[in-house]
């Protein structure tokens, strides 16, 4: 500090009799008062923080939370794209109907629940909880301004069941219903095979009663369906004293 | 009350003048100051199971009181009242007087009214220093700490906490400088 610099400030002396000198301001008489009341009130919201976040009070270095989050980010990402965790079910909400047959057909037949796909989530009205009727009712009300829409499940659910399935049928479907049509027709799954990976049918066996069969394959002809599948009969004709045909459904 | 929240009370009752008016030069407000020293009460309420006496019982409140002076002037509701409230104008009290301060009971009102504005001038000084050089500053030119005692209430090495002091001190002596 040179002169001129000393010379623009006020001498140190001076300076430190100014500080020393500054009035001490006192708290005021009910200051301790004041301090029990703060500490006793303390709120409901900050007692539940504390309780909270007690289990946080545990010194943690920091590197190792942050490593530890970035782990569980990538895992929980990488647990996303599992294609297993694909098909989920889903909320009421996100799902959008597909009719299949007639309601009579299906009322029984059609499994529970709600299945979405990587395509779209779809759920199948004409489950035992929800008959095709009342679903039928619930999709009017639902597509009002969609009236497209509204024709399409209409025609689907209660006035031709075959041909002609609804437009809004897709792969993960297919199985349900083909399901639905075996136990239409008096016949029965023996065999499922299924991708380890997905968890999805590559295809199965099934057995159906011989005086059923053609009416069954009819059905298993609707574009709807035959794009998916392809049937191979193992037995081309009914072992004798068994009236049935063994089949097997391949997914495509 | 049990014979910790005894001790507490009297550690409030010792010490709270001193904190008091280090969060008032700290903030230059009255109600904040009186905020902000309950508020660091109530944080030393909560950690005396916690001290772990490294250093002493005063350092430790000093310590505290810093921090939460800091924190306090850090915050968005600080800054606003700032611009709302007048600095270093003491809340009247309910009977119309000021808050005491503890001074020559016996200056004339001229004498009275000059200490007054020279302290006025002096805070608003003090105001313009960066919360580091102000805390070190306060607790030296004003408290009258040891370098130790500053560098245990403020975190800083004893080095630190003079270079810091030396700066602040020539910043106030500029403009200290022909305005007392």
């Amino acid at each position: 500090m040179d002169n001129k610099d000393k010379r623009d400030m006020m001498p140190e002396d001076e300076y430190l009799k100014q500080m020393s000198s500054l009035p001490k301001v006192k708290a005021p008489d009910d200051f301790l008062r004041k301090v029990r009341e703060r500490i006793e009130k303390r709120t409901f919201r900050e007692r539940m923080i504390d309780a909270l976040f007690v289990p946080f009070r545990i010194k943690v270095p920091l590197e190792v939370a942050a490593v530890t989050a970035t782990l569980l980010l990538v895992m929980s990402s990488l647990d996303v794209v599992k294609p297993s965790k694909q098909l989920a079910y889903a909320p009421k909400s996100d799902v959008e109907t597909a009719v299949i047959g007639k309601a009579d057909d299906f009322k029984s037949q059609v499994p529970k629940g709600e299945r979405i796909t990587e395509e779209k989530n779809i759920k199948f009205a004409c489950s035992e909880e929800r008959p095709a009727t009342e679903a039928l009712k619930m999709k009017k009300a639902e597509y009002k301004e969609d009236r497209l829409r509204e024709t399409e499940v209409a025609s689907g659910c209660a006035d031709s069941a075959e041909p002609g399935l609804s437009k809004g049928f897709f792969r993960a479907d297919v199985f349900p219903a083909i399901k639905g049509y075996i136990t239409a027709a008096q016949g029965a799954i023996t065999h499922i095979e299924t991708d380890k990976n997905t968890g999805s049918a590559l295809y199965f066996d099934a057995e159906i009663p011989v005086a059923n069969y053609e009416s069954f394959k009819k059905k298993m002809e609707d574009p709807a369906i035959s794009r998916y599948i392809r049937i191979e009969p193992i037995l081309k004709e009914a072992p004798q004293g068994r009236n049935i045909v063994q089949i097997r459904i391949f997914m495509i | 009350m049990g014979e910790e929240n005894i001790n507490f009370d009297e550690l409030v009752l010792e010490h709270k003048d001193k904190v008091f008016n280090l969060c008032y030069r700290f903030l230059g407000n009255y109600e904040e100051a009186d905020d902000c020293a309950q508020e660091t009460f109530v944080k030393i309420y909560r950690s005396l199971k916690d001290f772990r006496r490294e250093s002493s019982v005063s350092t430790w409140i000093y310590r505290i009181a810093v921090n939460t002076c800091k924190n306090r002037a850090a915050s968005a509701q600080y800054r606003r009242s700032r611009n709302m409230v007048r600095l270093d104008e003491p809340k009247e009290t309910e009977d119309g007087a000021r808050p005491s301060e503890i001074g020559d009971d016996k200056l004339s009102p001229a004498k009275e009214a000059d200490r007054r504005e020279k302290g006025e001038l002096i805070q608003e000084a003090i105001d313009s220093l960066p919360h580091d050089q102000k805390s070190v500053v306060i607790l030296r030119d004003v408290e009258g700490l040891s370098y130790e005692d500053i560098a245990g209430a403020t975190g800083l090495n004893p080095g630190t906490v003079k270079s810091k002091l030396s700066r602040a001190r020539q910043e106030l002596r500029k403009k200290l400088k022909g305005l007392v």
